[in-house]
C-alpha cells in the first residue's frame, strides 16, 4: 500500500483520469446512439418518454417518434402510416397491445393484420391500427380517445384494456394525495409561480441508464425479487394494503368501459370487448410467484394473491357489460394459454403469446362475419 | 462458473477482499477452498476426479521425495510416477477417450463385419479435465526428476494445481515456476494491479466484443451440409479470430486476475499470427501447452538428438499428440497431424530456405517476412477448418470448395462484420508487434487519461455491445 501522503499527492491526476473515463464512457454511449438509432449527441432524454408527448389532454404518441425498436408512425401510432383506402380496425389498450417485449412487427395488432389478411386475400383487407400507449388507463385513455378515432375512423374497436392500470391507479393516486401534507393537497389561491430552472439543460446520463439495464438483466432472479419486495415494503408502510380491490373500483372500472363504449359508438365504430389476459391463470404457481411480485411492484397496494382476484372480477365486469350491450366479446382470457411460453413477465406477451392473441383476436372477428370488412366498412 | 458471467463478477471481488485481509498461509488455504467453489459450481461432482488426482499426486510426490533426500533407488521413485502418471492418464483416457475409443472400436468392427456389443458410456467430461492433469504431472515429474522439490504443505501443492485462474483453461503453469510463488509471502504491486486490471479488461473486450460477435457468423457457416467456398472462406477466417480472441481472453482474464493476487502466470500468447513458420506459430501460440510438449514429451522420445528421421519422427508424435489432448475426436489428430506435417516440411526445407531464400536488402527482406506471414496466417486458417469441422465428410467437402472456387457465395455483409470486429486487434497487435511490448496499450506514447479513455470506450462496448454470451471454447478440452 503507498503511504497516505503519496496517494493524496497522486489523487489530482486519479480523478482527472477517472473523469476522462466516465465522459468518454458517457460520449460512447451517444455515439452509439447517434450511430444505432439516429439520437442527436446532445439529446439529453434518451427513453422511452421520448415517443410520448404529454398534455392536459392527456398522453399521446409523438408523431414520427422512435425509440430502440419502436416507431410511431406520422399520426403518433405505433406502427405503418395508415393507408386511407382500406378498411380500419383499431386496437385500443395499454403496454400489452402497444407491445413491449415482442420483437418488431411482433406485437399483436400487427400479427393480426397478417392472419386477417390471409384470411381475406386482397387490397381490401384491414389495416389494424395501434392506438394502444403504455401505461395508460381507461380514464387516461379516454383523454385523447376522441381525437383519436377521428384520425383513424375505424370500422371496429377492439378495446383491451389494462385491468390493473385502470383499476389500481385511481387508487394510488387517492392514497398519494391522501398522504400528502394539508398545505400542499389544499387548491392554490392563485397560480403558483412556475418555478425557475436552472439556467442549463437538465443532463441525464446514457451511460447510467444502460449500466443500470444491463445490471437488471444480468441480476439473478432471487435478487431482483428481494429488491422489489424492499420495494414494496417501503412503499406499503404508509396507508392501507387491500387484500382485494374494493367494490367501489369495480363500479368506477365498469362505468369508464361503458364510456369508452358510447363513446366509440357515438363516433360510429363498433366496440369489441376483448378480457384481459395474465400469466397466471387461476391459481399461483410456485415458479411464477416472482413474477407476481414483480406485478405488485407497480402497485403495491393490492397483496399479490389480489391481483387473481382482481383480474377475474374486472374480467366478468368486461363480459356483463358486453352481455347488457350485446357488443361482441372475446374472451382472451380464457383462451390465452397462461405460463411462460406465452408472456415474458405477468402481462406482457412473448413473440408466441402475440400470436396467440391475435388468433384469438382473429377467430372472434371471423366468428362474427367479420374477418373480411363489410362493406359498410370500406372507407 | 465463466469468467464473463454475473457470478464471476461477484466471486471475485469477494474472493480478492477475504485474500487481501489474510496472512499469507491463511491466503492459501481460503484459495484452495475458493477454487474448490470454482469448480464445484460447474458440478460438485467434478471435485471427485480433481481431488482424487491431487491427492494422489501429492502423496506419490512426497515419497518420492523422501526417497531422494534418503538416496532411495531410482526405480523406487519410478514406481510413485507410474502411480501419479497412470492416476492421471486413466482419469483422462476414461472420462475423455474412453466414449472415442469404443464408438471407433464399434465402428471398425462394423465395417469387418464382426459383430460387436461395446456400448459407449453415459459420462460428463469434467471441466478442464485435460488442463489440471498436465499440470499435476508436471510436478510429479519434476519432483520425479529432482529438478523441484517436493512442497511440504497440502495446501500448498493443492493450491498450486486447483488455483481457479488456471484450473480449468490454462495456462498451464510449469510446477517449479507457481510452486515457488505458492510457497513464499506473496506481495502484490502496484504495478501488478495496474497491470492485471489492464489484461482482465482487454481480455473480457477480446471474448465478449470479438469473439462472442463472430461466434455466429462461424456456427452458420460450420452448420452447413455444404457451404460453399466462400462460405468456408470465412467461416475460416471469422474462426481464425475467435478462436484467437476466445482463447487468449479467457488466458489474458486468468493472468489479470492472478496478478491481483501477486501471482505471475506465463505468457501464453505472443501474436501467433505474426509467425512466419510453423515452428515459430508454436513458439508463439498456446505456448503453455507446446513447452508443455516440449519438455516431458518431444525431448524424452529423443527430440532432436537422434538421426533427423527420428527427429521428425518425435515432432510428428508429439504434434499428434498434442492433437489428440485437444479433443477426442477424428478432426483434433488430424490437425495434429497437419501440424506435424508443416513442422517436419518446413524443418526438411531449412537447408533449401537457407541456400536460395535469404535476402540481404531491406525491402527484399520486408517482402520476403510479408509473403511468409500471408502463407503462414492461411496454413494456420486451414488448420483452423480441420479443428472447428464437425466430421471428414466436412472437411472434404470445404476443402475441395476452397480449391474449386474459393470465392463463390462469398457473403460481402458478414465478410464486412468480421473485419470490423477483427479492427481494434489488428490495429493493438500491430503495435504491439511494432514497439516490442505485449502490455496492452502499455505504450511510451500513452498517457494516463488516454489510457483511460480508450479503457472506457473497450469497457463500454463489451459491456453494451458485446455478442450473445457464449462459453469458452477451450473449457471443452
Amino acid at each position: 500500500m503507498p503511504p497516505r501522503n503519496a496517494l493524496l499527492r497522486r489523487l489530482p491526476r486519479i480523478l482527472s483520469t477517472a473523469l476522462v473515463a466516465l465522459a468518454t464512457a458517457e460520449l460512447a454511449a451517444r455515439v452509439d446512439d447517434w450511430l444505432t438509432e439516429g439520437v442527436p449527441l446532445t439529446e439529453n432524454q434518451y427513453s422511452i418518454d421520448r415517443i410520448f408527448q404529454f398534455s392536459p389532454d392527456g398522453v399521446t404518441g409523438r408523431p414520427g417518434a422512435r425509440y430502440l425498436k419502436w416507431r410511431l408512425n406520422s399520426q403518433g401510432f405505433r406502427g405503418p402510416e395508415i393507408d386511407p383506402t382500406r378498411p380500419r380496425i383499431a386496437t385500443w389498450g395499454a403496454s400489452e397491445t402497444f407491445g413491449l417485449y415482442e420483437s418488431p412487427d411482433q406485437e399483436y395488432p400487427r400479427q393480426l393484420e397478417r392472419l386477417l389478411a390471409a384470411r381475406c386475400p386482397g387490397p381490401d383487407s384491414w389495416q389494424v391500427v395501434n392506438l394502444a400507449l403504455p401505461g395508460s388507463s381507461l380514464s387516461g385513455g379516454l383523454k385523447a380517445f376522441d381525437q383519436a378515432l377521428a384520425a383513424v375512423r375505424p370500422a371496429l374497436i377492439l378495446i383491451y384494456p389494462s385491468l390493473a392500470n385502470s383499476a389500481l391507479n385511481p387508487l394510488m393516486r387517492e392514497q398519494a394525495e391522501a398522504r400528502r401534507p394539508r398545505s400542499a393537497a389544499a387548491p392554490a389561491a392563485s397560480p403558483p409561480a412556475t418555478p425557475a430552472g436552472p439556467p442549463w439543460p437538465k443532463f441525464e446520463s446514457r451511460l447510467a441508464g444502460r449500466l443500470s439495464e444491463i445490471a437488471k438483466n444480468a441480476a439473478p432472479e432471487w435478487l431482483l425479487t428481494a429488491v422489489r419486495q424492499v420495494f414494496i415494503w417501503r412503499a406499503t408502510r404508509q396507508g392501507p394494503v387491500y387484500d382485494r380491490i374494493p367494490d367501489a373500483a369495480l363500479t368506477r372500472f365498469r362505468a369508464e368501459l361503458a364510456e369508452v363504449v358510447d363513446r366509440a359508438e357515438r363516433a360510429g365504430v363498433r366496440p369489441v370487448l376483448v378480457t384481459h389476459a395474465n400469466r397466471f391463470g387461476h391459481q399461483i404457481r410456485p415458479e411464477d410467484r416472482p413474477q407476481l411480485i414483480a406485478w405488485r411492484r407497480f402497485y403495491p397496494l393490492l397483496r399479490e394473491e389480489g391481483f387473481l382476484d382482481m383480474e377475474k372480477r374486472l374480467n366478468d365486469v368486461i363480459r356483463h357489460l358486453a352481455a347488457d350491450r350485446g357488443l361482441i366479446l372475446i374472451d382472451a382470457a380464457r383462451m390465452i394459454p397462461p405460463g411462460g411460453r406465452s408472456f415474458v413477465e405477468f402481462v406482457h406477451f412473448t413473440d408466441e403469446g402475440a400470436r396467440q392473441m391475435a388468433q384469438a383476436l382473429a377467430d372472434g372477428l371471423a366468428a362474427q362475419g367479420l374477418a373480411c370488412p363489410p362493406p359498410a366498412a370500406r372507407p | 462458473m465463466l469468467f464473463n458471467s454475473l457470478e464471476f463478477c461477484v466471486f471475485l471481488p469477494v474472493v480478492l477482499a477475504v485474500y487481501y485481509s489474510l496472512k499469507h498461509r491463511h491466503q492459501n488455504i481460503f484459495l484452495v477452498l475458493a477454487s474448490c467453489y470454482f469448480y464445484a459450481s460447474w458440478d460438485w461432482r467434478f471435485l471427485f476426479p480433481l481431488l482424487f488426482s491431487t491427492g494422489i499426486d501429492y502423496f506419490c510426490a512426497q515419497r518420492m521425495a523422501e526417497s531422494w533426500d534418503r538416496g532411495g533407488p531410482a526405480a523406487e521413485r519410478k514406481r510413485y510416477l507410474l502411480l501419479s502418471l497412470v492416476t492421471n492418464l486413466g482419469l483422462l483416457g476414461f472420462f475423455k477417450y474412453f466414449n472415442f475409443f469404443a464408438a471407433s472400436l464399434h465402428d471398425l468392427l462394423s465395417i469387418l463385419g464382426i459383430p460387436s456389443s461395446l456400448r459407449t458410456l453415459e459420462v460428463i467430461l469434467p471441466v478442464g479435465i485435460s488442463f489440471y492433469t498436465f499440470q499435476a504431472l508436471s510436478y510429479t515429474i519434476d519432483v520425479y526428476r529432482g529438478q523441484i522439490h517436493a512442497t511440504q504443505h497440502f495446501a500448498d501443492f493443492f493450491l498450486a494445481v486447483l488455483y481457479f485462474p488456471h484450473l480449468v483453461a490454462g495456462p498451464i503453469q510449469r510446477a517449479h515456476n507457481l510452486i515457488q510463488q505458492v510457497i513464499q509471502p506473496r506481495r502484490t504491486t502496484r504495478q501488478q494491479i495496474i497491470d492485471g486490471v489492464h489484461l482482465i479488461v482487454w481480455g473480457y473486450f477480446k471474448k465478449v466484443f470479438i469473439a462472442d460477435h463472430l461466434s455466429p457468423i462461424v456456427d452458420r457457416v460450420f452448420s452447413q451440409a455444404a457451404p460453399t467456398g466462400g462460405e468456408t472462406l470465412l467461416g475460416v477466417y471469422a474462426f481464425a479470430v475467435q478462436i484467437y480472441c476466445d482463447f487468449s481472453g479467457y488466458t489474458d482474464i486468468a493472468r489479470g486476475v492472478a496478478k491481483l493476487m501477486g501471482f505471475e502466470f506465463m505468457l501464453n500468447f505472443n501474436l501467433p499470427y505474426f509467425a512466419t513458420s510453423p515452428q515459430e506459430f508454436w513458439k508463439r501460440w498456446h505456448i503453455s501447452l507446446s513447452s508443455w510438449l516440449r519438455d516431458y514429451l518431444y525431448i524424452p522420445l529423443g527430440g532432436n538428438r537422434g538421426s533427423e528421421a527420428q527427429t521428425l519422427r518425435n515432432l510428428m508424435l508429439t504434434m499428434v499428440i498434442g492433437g489428440f489432448w485437444h479433443g477426442a475426436a477424428w478432426n483434433f489428430l488430424y490437425w495434429g497431424f497437419y501440424h506435424g506435417s508443416l513442422l517436419v516440411a518446413h524443418r526438411l526445407s531449412l537447408p533449401f530456405q537457407q541456400r536460395y531464400l535469404t535476402f540481404t536488402t531491406q525491402p527484399a527482406k520486408a517482402l520476403w517476412f510479408l509473403l511468409r506471414l500471408v502463407v503462414m496466417f492461411h496454413l494456420t486458417c486451414y488448420g483452423w477448418l480441420l479443428f472447428r469441422a464437425t466430421s471428414a465428410a466436412q472437411i472434404a467437402h470445404m476443402t475441395a470448395e476452397l480449391f474449386r472456387a474459393p470465392l463463390a457465395g462469398w457473403d460481402a455483409a458478414a465478410g464486412w462484420q468480421v473485419l470490423l470486429y477483427s479492427l481494434p486487434l489488428a490495429l493493438v497487435q500491430v503495435i504491439q508487434y511494432a514497439t516490442g511490448k505485449l502490455e496492452f496499450l502499455n505504450w511510451p506514447f500513452m498517457r494516463a487519461e488516454l489510457r483511460a479513455a480508450v479503457y472506457a470506450v473497450l469497457v463500454y462496448l463489451a459491456l453494451v455491445r458485446g455478442g450473445t454470451p457464449q462459453s469458452f471454447i477451450y473449457f471443452q478440452f
